[in-house]
């Protein structure tokens, strides 16, 4: 990735105005990068250079294709076409359509062919300055993420029609929308370059999907469960908050008029399904469940016939949550921190939640889109 | 690439523009070492100080207040 400072610049009629620059290498005829730093006008459709440049690097001006550009301004430049060499970051060199224009009179352009359709470029107002990457998908990833896409919104069109109650409805709704959100999680790390939570996200998304082949077992009764336990969590976190009077959150519902009727809500809504939820343990004392499904997510998964899975995901996601000094040591010690492990991954435990509400939900599907899930669903395992 | 020679033109950016505009500049370690009328000038001219040293080129531009895009 590399990353270009905005520049400040004084115009006659805005005051000070911030400039988007960019440093790029050319490569002249005999091999060797010429680098230059030049202005990015995503208004260009390709990019411009004087004809000096085209001198510098040893390119004969005519040898190309004769273009006339025009301008906002309605006046036009005449131009020559070449495909240059060019790096913008990470020592790759892509081929990029330059017009070397005839004079020297026009500025020099970064612009959008071969360039904004090839190459990942943020314009970031908060830390002025623009990022330049390569994509985040290559195009068979590309392909890959709008059939998935597709499917998912197919799936979501049939999702009315399932015959299960209102609660399940709800908590199948709940998790595909919480598994939306890792998928869009990872989404934003792999476009930033930033994968270093990807063990989190996995570990999440494991988590997520073995909860919903449990809650797909039994839809109406597990659905209601989910639903219900809902109010024990929020309950949990509100003894929680109290326990800590001085944090910002604590503060800002002490400052809340609705605080005192909101309270009593959660106490009674609490009160109402707490039966439910309540176990004795060997010595007859009574506790609430950790969690809705009222076991450990390691006999959870152990239920699922997931316990070999278990091990695994737990052995390399733990390391990397709590801290664990090979973890926090070896940048290659959490495989899951590189994209090319990350989303297969990600995706494909999305897709065996798609596919366990098709099975179970009688949701027809295309051939296409039902061995498509299948492979993204097996690639992760 | 010649990252502390585009941050060293970031700092610069109105000096420079005040000083060099509409010339060409070519940059080294925090120096102009070059200045012409074109890039093969500015270039030439960096060579002759440093024969075998890299540097960047900018070609500075005299106005800001000019929309630029087209087609």
């Amino acid at each position: 990735m590399a990353v270009h400072k905005w520049r400040q610049r004084q115009s006659r009629h805005f005051g000070t105005v911030w400039v988007p620059y960019a440093q790029i290498e050319l490569q002249a005829v005999h091999g060797v990068f010429q680098p230059l730093a030049l202005q990015i006008d995503s208004g260009a459709i390709v990019s411009i250079l004087r004809r000096s440049v085209a001198a510098l690097l040893g390119i004969k001006l005519e040898g190309g294709r004769r273009i006339e550009l025009g301008s906002v301004g309605g006046g036009s430049t005449v131009a020559y076409a070449h495909e240059i060499q060019t790096k913008f970051a990470d020592d790759i060199a892509y081929s990029v359509p330059f017009a070397f224009a005839e004079t020297e009179s026009v500025p020099n352009l970064l612009g959008r062919l071969g360039v904004f359709d090839l190459l990942q470029i943020d314009f970031d107002a908060t830390l002025t300055q623009t990022e330049i990457r390569s994509p985040w998908l290559d195009p068979p990833g590309r392909r890959l993420w709008k059939f998935l896409i597709e499917t998912e919104a197919h799936i979501m069109s049939r999702f009315p029609e399932l015959e299960v109650s209102d609660f399940a409805k709800n908590a199948i709704r709940c998790f595909l929308n919480r598994g939306e959100q890792i998928i869009a999680s990872a989404y934003a790390m792999m476009r930033h370059e930033c994968c270093y939570a990807g063990p989190a996200l996995v570990r999440s998304m494991f988590e997520l999907s073995l909860q919903f082949e449990y809650l797909m077992q039994e839809p109406n009764a597990r659905g209601e469960q989910y639903c219900e336990y809902a109010h024990i969590s929020k309950h949990k976190m509100s003894q929680a908050i109290v326990a800590n009077p001085s944090g910002i959150i604590s503060a800002y519902l002490a400052a809340s008029p609705l605080r005192v009727e909101g309270e009593k809500r959660n106490q009674a809504e609490y009160d109402r399904v707490r039966s439910r939820f309540m176990s004795r343990n060997k010595k007859g004392k009574e506790h609430i469940w950790e969690n809705w499904y009222g076991m450990p997510v390691r006999n959870l998964a152990e239920k699922l016939n997931r316990d070999k899975e278990y091990v695994f995901i737990y052995a390399l996601t733990s390391a990397w949550a709590h801290g664990d000094p090979f973890s926090t040591t070896y940048d290659d010690a959490d495989a899951f921190c590189d994209p090319h492990v990350l989303f297969p991954i990600v995706k494909g435990y999305y897709a065996r939640m798609l596919l366990t509400l098709v099975d179970s939900g009688k949701i027809v599907l295309s051939n296409e889109q039902y061995n498509f899930l299948t492979t993204l669903s097996q690639e992760m395992s | 690439m010649r990252d502390n020679d585009f941050a060293w033109l970031v700092e610069q950016g109105s000096r420079l523009f005040t000083e060099y505009a509409g010339k060409w500049i070519a940059v080294r370690n925090g120096e102009v070492i070059g200045v012409g009328d074109t890039a093969t000038e500015a270039a030439q001219k960096a060579r002759e100080k440093v024969p075998d040293g890299g540097f960047i080129l900018e070609a500075i531009d005299a106005e800001a207040d000019v929309i630029y895009g087209g087609s």
